[in-house]
Order: C-alpha cells, then sequence, then structure tokens
C-alpha cells in the first residue's frame, strides 16, 4: 500500500487530526529554526504551553457551542469578568489572611461564570434570541461590567495557595511528578487508541500515526517542561498546573461527548435540529447546558490567566474571543453545525498560539501577526470546504 | 382497456426516451418516454413514488438523467443547471411558492434571468412596472406591481408564481399542482390563461391530482406508476375509472388483501382525539384502538401531516386528546415518547435522520437516555442495541458507522422506524413509510407495521398512496382540507373507491 493510498482510507476526522499535529511539528520546526534555535527553548517552550493551555481551554467549550450551532462572541469578557470578581472578593472583600479566602473566591468565580453562561443560553435556547447578537450584547454587557466594579483599578496580589493554578514557580509539578503523571497520561491515551482500534473505530494507519505523534509530543514536551530550571537552582519546573487542568477538563468533557447522552444530544441538535427534536432531544435544554459549560470554562480561564499575572486587571481576556473561535475552526468545528472535535479544538488552539508566539520571537510587527493569522483562518476553512465538496 | 401508448405527435418539441434516474438503492424512473407537441397541454399523472416529480426534476434541469436522452425540437440536450433548463425556454413552476415575500410583485416577476429592464446595471423601474403590469394582465391580474408580495392571498401569490414563469418567455412550461391554493374563480382564470398560451404555440405539462381538471385543459395523459410509463392516451378517450385503474393498478399485488388482517386481534380505545383543530386542522375527531391500523388517506396538503404530528405534541392548536382515557396533552415529542406515542416523519432528509452520521448514532438516538446509568451510556451496549434493530429490521447497511445518507431509501426508512421502536411504544405514527422506497422495503415495511399491530401496538398509517392504505389499513380515515371527510372499514374500502372520494372531494374545491 503506498502513502497516498493510505491516506486515502484514513475517515476525514482522523485526517484532520494528523494533518493538524503535522503543522503544529512544522510550524514549531520552522520558527526554530527561523529564531536561532530560541523556540525550542525551555522557556519559550513552557510559556507557550502556559498560554495555549488559556485559549485550548476555552476552545473546547466553543467548539460545542459551534456544533450546537451557535456563537459565544463573549468568552473573552465573560473571562474579564469572572477574574475581576475574583479579584476583589480575594483582595478587596475577604480577610487577605483567611485560608478559606481564596478556595472560596474561587468557587464564586466559577459559580459566576456558570450562572452567565446560563443566562445567556437561557436568552439563546429558550427566548430564541440569535446566540450571536446575546452574546454581542454580552461581550459589551460584560466587559462594561468589569469596569464598573473595579472602577478601572487593577487589583493585586492573590493569596499564595491561590496561585498554583497560574503555572510558574508555584504551579508546576516538578520533575518526578511530570514524569509520572506524563506517564500515566500517556498510558491512558495509549490505551484509549488501542481500544479504537480494537472495535473498529480507528484504522491501524491512524492509530500508528497518532500514538507515536501522541508518545513523541508527550515525552518531547516533559523532556523540555523539566529542562526549564527553577531560578538559581537545576530543578526543573515540570508540567505547568493549566496544561494539567487543560488535560483534566478535556478528558472529562470528551468523556462526557462519547459516553453520555447529552454529548450525542450536542451533535443532534447541529446537524438537524427538528429531526432531534421530534424524537425526543431536549434540544433547548442541550443548548443551555452547552452556554452553561461556556461560562464554566470562561471562569476556570479567569482563574488561570488571574493567578498566572497575579493580578486583576480590566483588560483580562480581551480579543481572546477570536483566537479561540479561530482555533475552534481550524479545528475542524463547522460553523453550519453538526461537525467539530474537542481534540481538534485543542489542537487548533496550539496551532495559533504557535503561530503567534513564534512571530513573536522572530520580530514580526503586532499588526502583521494579525494579517497572517487572519490568512491561516480563512486558509484552514477553505481546505476544509474542498475537502467537504470532495466527500 | 385503452391501448397502453396511444399515438404519438409526428414532431414533438420536447422528446424524453428511455429516461433513467437511479439513487442509491432505488430506481425512481425505471426508461421512461415522453412526447410533448408544440402547442399541447399534456397530463402527467400519477400515485406519489410513481416517478413523475423525478421526471419534472430532469426536465427542469435539477437532476441529470442517469440514463436516457433528451431532444429539444429535435436536438439533442443536456441540462447541467435550472438555469440551462430556462435558457432552453423550459419552465417550472413548481408546487412550493418560491416568491421573496418582502419584494414587490413587478420584482417578483422579475427575479428569474429574464431582466430586459436593466441597461449599465440600473434598473428602468417605470419599464419593469410596465412589463409586469402586462404580464399579470394575461393573467387577468389588475394589481398594482408595486404591492408588495407578502400582501397577497395565496392564490395571488401562486398566480404571481405563473407571471415569473411567464417573464422568462417559456416554450414549454410545467406547472406542478398549480391548482392547490387557488379558489374556484382563480383556477377559471388560470385555465383561460393555459388555453391562451397553448394557442400561442406553448406546450404545457402539467402535474395534477385533480382528475377534474385535467378532463378539461389537457389533450393527452400519461400515467406513471413505480417508475415506468403505463401509457400515453388522448384524454378523450378516458373516463375517471379508467385513470383511477391506470395509477393504481399493479401486477403483483404487494400483500395478500385477504390474509393479511385475517387473524387481526384489535383491542380496546387507545388514543381518543376531539375536535383537533388549528390552522390547517378544523373539528378533526377520531379514535385508535389497540393492535389496530388506521389508515390516514389524503393528498398532500391535506393536513395528514398535521394530524399526526398533533398526537406527538409537534404543533399546538384546539381540542383534546386522551390516551388509555387519561387526558393527554403532550408539549413536545418527548412528553409523547414518555407515553409510549412516537412520530416518524415524511421527511426524512429534512427532519427526520441525522444524513451525517452512522446508522449506530441515528439508531441508538431516541433511547441514550434510556439505556444510561447515571448519566452514562455504554458504548457496547449502544452497540448491540445498534447491532439487534439492524438484523431484526433487516437494514441493509455494510457497517453500523456507514453514513445514514448513503443508504437507500427503503432502508433509511427501516432505520427510522427502528429508532421509534427501540422506545417502548403504545402507538406509532408513520407518516409516508413508504415513500421513496423500492418495492421489496414496502413489502417488508408492510409486514413490520403487522407484527407491530399484532403485538397489540396501534399503528396511524398516514398515506397518500391509496392502495397501500387500502391492502393495509384496518379502517381508513379520509383527510381533505385539514378535515376527516369520511370513515372505510376493511371489508368496505377498495383502491377506486377511496381515490375516487378523494379526487371527488378535490372536485369541490
Amino acid at each position: 500500500m503506498s502513502w497516498h493510498d493510505v491516506l486515502r482510507t484514513l475517515d476525514p476526522r482522523h485526517k484532520r487530526l494528523l494533518a493538524l499535529g503535522a503543522s503544529l511539528v512544522v510550524i514549531w520546526v520552522v520558527f526554530d529554526l527561523l529564531s536561532g534555535g530560541l523556540f525550542f527553548s525551555p522557556r519559550n517552550f513552557y510559556n507557550l504551553a502556559v498560554q495555549s493551555s488559556t485559549v485550548a481551554l476555552l476552545t473546547v467549550g466553543m467548539v460545542l457551542v459551534i456544533i450546537t450551532r451557535n456563537i459565544d462572541l463573549s468568552v473573552g469578557s465573560v473571562l474579564g469578568l469572572t477574574g475581576m470578581v475574583i479579584a476583589i472578593l480575594q483582595i478587596e472583600v475577604f480577610p487577605a489572611a483567611a485560608g478559606w479566602n481564596w478556595p472560596l473566591t474561587l468557587a464564586i468565580g466559577l459559580i459566576a461564570g456558570t450562572l452567565i453562561g446560563l443566562w445567556q443560553g437561557f436568552l439563546v435556547a429558550y427566548v430564541g434570541i440569535p446566540s450571536f447578537v446575546v452574546t454581542l450584547a454580552g461581550l459589551l454587557i460584560f466587559r462594561g461590567l468589569t469596569f464598573e466594579i473595579s472602577q478601572g483599578q487593577t487589583f493585586s496580589p492573590f493569596q499564595a495557595g491561590y496561585r498554583i493554578f497560574g503555572g510558574g514557580q508555584q504551579g508546576s509539578l516538578g520533575e518526578a511528578a511530570s514524569w509520572i503523571v506524563g506517564g500515566v497520561a500517556l498510558v491512558v491515551l495509549l490505551g484509549a487508541l488501542a481500544r479504537r482500534l480494537r472495535s473498529g473505530e480507528a484504522s491501524l494507519p491512524f492509530t500508528l500515526l497518532g500514538g507515536l505523534f501522541a508518545s513523541a509530543l508527550t515525552l518531547f514536551m516533559i523532556y523540555q517542561f523539566n529542562a526549564y530550571d527553577r531560578p538559581r537552582t537545576d530543578l526543573g519546573y515540570g508540567i505547568p498546573s493549566p496544561l494539567l487542568l487543560l488535560t483534566l477538563a478535556a478528558t472529562w468533557i470528551g468523556l462526557f461527548v462519547n459516553r453520555a447522552p447529552v454529548g450525542r444530544h450536542v451533535y443532534a441538535v447541529g446537524q438537524n435540529l427538528e429531526a432531534a427534536r421530534l424524537v425526543g432531544v431536549p434540544v433547548r435544554r442541550v443548548v443551555l447546558k452547552v452556554f452553561a459549560l461556556m461560562g464554566l470554562l470562561c471562569a476556570v480561564g479567569a482563574v488561570i490567566t488571574t493567578s498566572r499575572l497575579n493580578a486583576g486587571t480590566t483588560n483580562l481576556g480581551t480579543l481572546l474571543e477570536l483566537n479561540v473561535i479561530a482555533a475552534a475552526v481550524i479545528g475542524g468545528a463547522s460553523l453550519d453545525g453538526g461537525r467539530g472535535s474537542i481534540l481538534g479544538g485543542i489542537l487548533g488552539a496550539f496551532v495559533i498560539q504557535s503561530l503567534d508566539t513564534g512571530m513573536v520571537l522572530i520580530g514580526v510587527s503586532s499588526s502583521l501577526r494579525q494579517i497572517l493569522i487572519g490568512f491561516v483562518l480563512i486558509g484552514a476553512v477553505w481546505v476544509d470546504r474542498i475537502a467537504v465538496r470532495r466527500s | 382497456m385503452v391501448a397502453p401508448l396511444g399515438p404519438s405527435p409526428a414532431d414533438p418539441l420536447l422528446e424524453a426516451r428511455g429516461i433513467v434516474k437511479a439513487f442509491p438503492g432505488v430506481r425512481a424512473l425505471k426508461g421512461v418516454d415522453l412526447d410533448l407537441a408544440a402547442g399541447e397541454s399534456h397530463a402527467l399523472l400519477g400515485e406519489n413514488g410513481a416517478g413523475k416529480s423525478t421526471l419534472i426534476k430532469i426536465l427542469s434541469g435539477v437532476y441529470a438523467p442517469t440514463e436516457g436522452s433528451l431532444r429539444l425540437a429535435g436536438e439533442e440536450i443536456r441540462l447541467a443547471s435550472p438555469s440551462e433548463a430556462m435558457a432552453r425556454g423550459i419552465v417550472t413552476i413548481h408546487q412550493e411558492l418560491s416568491l421573496a415575500r418582502h419584494l414587490s410583485i413587478a420584482e417578483n416577476v422579475f427575479l428569474g434571468v429574464g431582466k430586459p429592464q436593466r441597461r449599465g446595471g440600473w434598473i428602468r423601474w417605470k419599464e419593469m412596472y410596465e412589463q409586469a403590469a402586462a404580464i399579470l394582465g394575461r393573467l387577468g391580474l389588475s394589481h398594482d406591481p408595486r404591492r408588495r408580495v407578502r400582501d397577497l392571498n395565496a392564490g395571488e401569490q401562486q398566480l404571481v408564481e405563473i407571471a415569473k414563469g411567464l417573464a422568462l418567455r417559456p416554450r414549454i412550461l410545467i406547472l406542478d399542482e398549480p391548482t392547490s391554493a387557488l379558489t374556484a374563480v382563480e383556477i377559471d382564470q388560470l385555465f383561460a390563461v393555459i388555453e391562451g398560451l397553448r394557442r400561442e404555440g406553448i406546450s404545457l405539462l402539467y402535474v395534477s391530482h385533480r382528475l377534474e381538471e385535467i378532463f378539461r385543459i389537457t389533450q393527452r395523459v400519461t400515467v406513471f406508476r413505480d417508475g415506468e410509463r403505463v401509457g400515453t392516451v388522448p384524454t378523450a378517450e378516458l373516463d375517471e375509472g379508467e385513470v383511477a385503474r391506470m395509477m393504481t393498478g399493479r401486477e403483483v399485488s404487494l400483500v395478500d388483501r385477504a390474509t393479511f388482517r385475517a387473524d387481526a386481534h384489535i383491542g380496546g380505545v387507545l388514543l381518543e382525539a376531539q375536535e383537533l383543530s388549528d390552522e390547517k386542522l378544523s373539528g378533526v375527531s377520531f379514535d385508535l384502538r389497540r393492535g389496530e391500523i388506521v389508515g390516514l388517506a389524503g393528498l398532500m396538503g391535506s393536513g395528514r401531516t398535521e394530524i399526526g404530528r398533533r398526537l406527538v405534541g409537534a404543533r399546538r392548536g384546539g381540542g383534546s386528546l386522551s390516551l388509555n382515557g387519561v387526558p393527554f396533552h403532550p408539549r413536545s415529542p418527548r412528553e409523547a415518547l414518555r407515553e409510549g406515542v412516537a412520530y416518524s416523519t415524511e421527511d426524512r432528509k429534512n427532519d427526520g435522520l441525522l444524513l451525517q452520521q452512522s446508522v449506530r448514532h441515528n439508531l441508538s438516538l431516541s433511547v441514550l437516555r434510556e439505556i444510561a446509568r447515571h448519566g452514562w451510556f455504554s458504548p457496547s451496549e449502544e452497540r448491540q442495541l445498534a447491532e439487534g434493530a439492524v438484523e431484526k429490521y433487516n437494514v441493509a447497511t455494510s457497517g453500523l458507522r456507514k453514513q445514514v445518507r448513503f443508504l437507500s431509501g427503503g432502508n433509511q426508512q427501516k432505520v427510522m422506524i427502528a429508532r421509534a421502536l427501540a422506545c417502548n411504544l403504545r402507538l406509532i405514527i408513520l407518516d409516508e413509510p413508504t415513500k421513496g422506497v423500492d418495492i421489496g422495503a414496502k413489502q417488508e415495511i408492510y409486514q413490520l407495521v403487522r407484527t407491530l399491530a399484532d403485538d397489540g401496538i396501534a399503528v396511524l398509517f398516514i398515506s397518500s398512496e391509496i392502495s397501500e392504505v387500502v391492502d393495509v389499513c384496518d379502517r381508513i380515515l379520509l383527510v381533505h382540507e385539514g378535515r376527516i371527510t369520511g370513515t372505510m372499514d376493511r371489508a368496505e374500502a377498495d383502491k377506486e373507491k377511496v381515490l375516487a372520494d378523494l379526487l371527488e372531494e378535490g372536485g369541490h374545491a
């Protein structure tokens, strides 16, 4: 069997995942060459992973939103508002010394994000306002609220315990634990691939290529994270906590998508709303749940971002929605609804973030970066359209 | 008996020869011929699924034929798109209106390819309104062409649709059920127009269920059945009984009518509907019994689908329902399903199946929540369920992961029915379960319906194919214009009688 034949037998979804993985490798290598080795420096790589994790986390939610044939333009503002709520409560309102302070404010932040999601989901699913309108309004409302409650101020610093979520000195696993966690993750991942191969869901070429890519990536990343040494020591940082949070959240949500009725319902609603309704899918509740999850993920993103910056600022998450939507689309989510994958969205987020970081490293101006990422977005969807038309 | 193939004009304007159209698993047309003389008005008749609309779509450039050839004025043509058909003067006026409701009459009339009023890209409004008014005048309409289409009634809108066709200067005009929304006066007007167009030398292909109209305005009739041409006969040599026989007569009956329901055990009343009414229905009352197959026979647009949808809460309106003597008012199909009432749609593609998802995902969609424990379902249990359904209902598929859109119509239909039956049902509403389905699958579906009834499930069998309603059902309700206009028991039901009743009702409209 020639290389070409192998490609042809691949499921289109699998083909996309492999293509995304391959482009990621190409992007990394090209930027490493162009930057004279800076890209693969442990420090850059660590920061790339932390930044990509926040985008990827929101992308997981966005993929689901897009599958239901909706859009959420408010994610950046929701992240900003929930981050500010946590910052004000933790730093201004509650006693700075209390041990219960940060867990409580964290919980309040997550609840606030979920409530915002429920509110927007209610407007979309039960009132029937198009999600574009609801979340465009949300983008304005929640950013405005952020300024209102903060009076434009920046709040700092957070409690030490809270800072474990943002990576860095307090928020990394350390060398030994990283190898263990990485090993476990790899075993789980390869196990899942093997199960799919046995049940016939995945072909042998995909299993081999995917397994190889995942193993190489995991080992390489942990090697890099461990090579990034804490200041004035030779102890490596290890896996940053945001990446860990992303992995846990994505695994959990991925399980839901594949093993819980609501996951199937998400796809059914996006693909044929009327058919789903007629066979008894609670179509409105499905959309409500997806928006609620999106709100929760925004709050988690807020925790990571505020913890990393050690400050609550008014511009937290500004324009984030653009990268998140772009990542979801590059990852294969179709704005026509019904199609998209979580893993694809995560890879899409890494692709976007790698491009951005790489261009910064080689000194591309921010205006030029925007232009290029815009073209990448069009290119990704263009390729997708061609693929759809062929099938 | 009339000659199967009547005389054909010596020099036809349009000639279709040996047209075959195959869809995955179904041959919708099995090699049909059709001649259309210049200045002839020609009727195309047949039951639903006979292949009429497929042929129309081929003639109007929507589908390409799998085999066969088309000749226009002796020249062989290929129609790659609807606009190509229009450019050659073949204009089709479809049953569903395709008007831009917020635009004016004139803008709608010139929405197509003929835009004589444009010069240098600018629209000459005055000229456009004059030309539109002239075309409306030909149709006997004196409306101001500046009026918005949304302000017109259904009949006037239908005439604007026809005006839109005339603006394209057709040589051949195909009219698909043009009178279904018209009043008697408007029909008279339309027929005068048609007669005028015919005198101008335009050929008309006229599709209608209303025999009375066909006798009034056509010179020849072609009858299709099961994708084949039964015959082409001068209209003058026909009577209604003859036409009904040509449309429904089958060499091989699909069920043995005498024994099919011989051992039926019909139980007590399961569902009672009283005075259902909404925009499409008025005063619909009937009951369904356990183990009974009740046919709901009516033409397209008669309200039969609306009745089915009311029973599962997919439509709202007045009237009351009771199930097992208890008031039953489902607000959504999900609530109906909880009470064991399921609806299987007539339109597999638009609101039936998730075409791009696998057989397995489609089959399990309505029961995932049932097989889930603590919010999770087991993929292996789902697979077993799907495997079981595929085997039990004989779904021909190369695997559970195959996308449903690659299945034939019959197998898609089986997937839909199997999906509904995966739940515990007391009543299943099958809306046109054999539409676009081949004969083998039809037979299987009839047997399945019988098995369900034997198991004590009530079946509401909605169909516009009279012969199957008569063959399969224990009782037939005739639906016309949102009302139940008659009931027939199995013993007294007879194809020609049902068809005559429905056509007669149609003629009164």
